[in-house]
């Protein structure tokens, strides 16, 4: 694996990195003053477009495509920083806003200059204490530095910023429920089109982009357009990328990389190989929403396109490990307990079809099934579709909650028989995993 | 109990902080629980006063949100993660230990007052995992069944101000208080 400067993360376990004093002595906020300098509004959309910059959020949709959709005009826009970070295995966003807000405050005035916002929210998940402190702090001192506020260091224009913090419900990291959130409603969401990007918060035109993605912006101003396009496949998959490896890794965390390197790169000269020297069973690419691989995977790049031709996604950026003692159908089924969890309840596939999953499968795993009921299993699970063709429910975290069901029956229909037939697990006695030592 | 004073002008600042008002409601109502520590119907009725709201209106949040209670719970709220990257790490022996040193179920609370145990869908810590979230703000990682009977001693140890919610980790308070002189 090449040589590799770390980004995103390069003040994660700087002291004080939180601090602007340290932020600015570090080169913070010269990406800022490049924007306001020498870039018209115009200009910085199309070096996003240029640089590939895709949301880290989930979707992989163009950022600087999705900043061109904004109408253009007097009316008040809003840009929504979308850190309600909840997706099971995914814990950068996390990790940025505890040790380096400033990064994602700077980004998020460079976003608001591009589409001539004036107020930017802050939707910060509700468990994150330390993270919504230091990111408070943060939008403070750029105030008090004339970053933030009106006439932005001289330029003439003018900046709010704006922080919320949430209180547990992971549908509020889908934007439309998000922006149900901020207008004080039940997070549900709404049904689309029009998109944020036309009706959004308050109804106005609104940018919803992630911790991370933000994150990337000051840095494709400061290190140019070049830089960012060398990291990764050019033109669609490119810049540096935060892994949040997690599971049977000798050592799980942040490993930052440019996008698209491959399992075996992420896994063994990162993440320390699998623990114990075992075996790869399983790797699941892109969150808990994603579509699982078999654990011969080791060339597949991590890359939105690569992943998505295989059926399954490069989502949240989260890569989860299972090692060979793993009982499938088990893990399957905490990931199928989760989506029960959170669903919102408004579309009735999702609400109903979540909670039949979880009921189907736990019998499954206790033994109390037979071949069919796999088939109903995955039959059900094959209608909460979000995609095309079988559009049933109003956001993706009906689609998403399928994916650990199909893919796994799919590629382990022999254990999920086995389990249904005894109740016992083909691999280990009863409970699906023993840690280490 | 009534709202305190403090917490009535902490929610009516956070009215005209936002460019709307119905922004407040969320801020308002993690800012009643701090002070009460559960949103009964009687803090209900009284953040819908404050907020010129319909109780309904709020009361339909307090439903949807995990971290908005509608009953007392202990001085100390573990929530331990029992999703995806926490269980293959072991999160199920340590909740089960976790659960017989306390002598209580999941979402009960011991006689003493002192803990409620309450299940998490995934606490965005999956790198450190197992953990377990105290107070909805302090995050105490890499658990091992060895670490959890200390982590129980310390937290009992804790001066009763350190209950509750802070909006920001008891230990980092304390240092932060400590930096300032």
């Amino acid at each position: 694996m090449a040589e590799y400067e770390k980004v995103l993360t390069r003040n994660v376990g700087v002291p004080r990195a939180y601090d602007i004093d340290v932020y600015e002595a570090n080169g913070g906020y010269a990406g800022l003053k490049k924007a306001l300098a020498e870039y018209t509004p115009d200009q910085l959309i199309e070096l996003v477009k240029n640089s590939g910059l895709r949301g880290r959020g989930g979707a992989g949709f163009a950022t600087g495509l999705k900043w061109s959709f904004v109408p253009k005009g007097p009316m008040q826009k809003y840009l929504v920083v979308n850190g309600d970070e909840s997706e099971p295995g995914t814990f950068h966003d996390r990790e940025l806003l505890e040790h380096d807000p400033h990064q994602l405050v700077e980004g998020a005035i460079i976003t608001c200059f591009a589409v001539g916002i004036t107020k930017a929210f802050f939707y910060i998940r509700g468990e994150f204490a330390l993270g919504y402190h230091r990111l408070k702090n943060a939008i403070q001192q750029a105030y008090d530095r004339g970053y933030l506020g009106t006439n932005v260091l001289g330029s003439g224009f003018n900046c709010d910023a704006y922080t919320i913090h949430g209180a547990g419900a992971y549908i509020c990291g889908e934007e439309s429920a998000l922006l149900e959130s901020l207008e004080g409603s039940r997070p549900m969401p709404r049904s689309r089109p029009p998109f944020p990007a036309v009706v959004g918060l308050y109804a106005g035109p609104t940018v919803v982009n992630s911790v991370e993605t933000i994150s990337n912006v000051p840095h494709i101003l400061s290190r140019g357009l070049d830089w960012y396009t060398s990291l990764g496949t050019p033109p669609r998959n490119t810049g540096p990328f935060i892994y949040s490896l997690s599971g049977h890794v000798n050592r799980p965390g942040n490993h930052e990389g440019p996008l698209g390197l491959t399992v075996g790169n992420l896994v063994n000269d990162l993440g320390g190989g699998v623990w114990g020297g075992r075996k790869m069973k399983a790797f699941i690419p892109g969150g808990a929403s994603s579509a699982w691989l078999k654990g011969e995977c080791w060339d597949v790049k991590l890359d939105f396109d690569t992943l998505g031709g295989m059926r399954t996604m490069l989502g949240s950026g989260a890569q989860i490990v299972l090692d060979e003692h793993c009982c499938v159908p088990h893990a399957a089924l905490r990931l199928a307990e989760f989506y029960n969890h959170e669903s919102c309840g408004k579309c009735t596939p999702c609400r109903e079809g979540t909670r039949w999953m979880v009921k189907i499968a736990r019998r499954i795993c206790d033994g109390q099934a037979e071949s069919k009921d796999i088939d109903t299993l995955f039959s059900i699970a094959d209608r909460i579709g979000f995609g095309p063709p079988n559009k049933m429910t109003l956001c993706a975290l009906g689609d998403a909650s399928t994916s650990c069901i199909t893919s796994t029956v799919r590629q382990w229909r022999d254990e999920w028989e086995y389990h249904a037939r005894t109740g016992t697990c083909p691999t280990a006695s009863g409970r699906p995993v023993k840690p280490l030592d | 109990m009534p709202l305190s004073e403090k917490t009535r002008a902490e929610i009516q600042a956070a009215l005209t902080r936002y460019p709307q008002r119905r922004t407040a409601i969320l801020p308002a109502l993690r800012a009643a629980q701090r002070d009460a520590g559960y949103l009964g119907q009687e803090q209900i009725e009284e953040v819908a006063n404050l907020l010129e709201l319909d109780p309904n209106a709020v009361y339909m949040l307090v439903t949807f949100y995990d971290m908005l209670y509608r009953e007392p719970k202990g001085r100390f709220v573990l929530g331990v993660c029992k999703n995806i990257a926490c269980y293959l790490r072991g999160a199920d022996e340590i909740i089960e230990h976790l659960l017989d040193r306390l002598g209580v179920g999941l979402n009960e609370t011991t006689g003493d007052g002192m803990f409620t145990v309450r299940p998490f869908e995934c606490l965005a810590s999956c790198g450190t995992a197992p953990v377990i979230l105290i107070n909805n703000e302090e995050y105490a990682e890499r658990l091992t069944i060895e670490s959890v009977d200390p982590l129980l001693d310390e937290l009992r140890a804790r001066p009763f101000e350190a209950a509750g919610e802070h909006g920001i980790p008891w230990p980092i308070l304390q240092a932060e208080a400590a930096n300032r002189g």
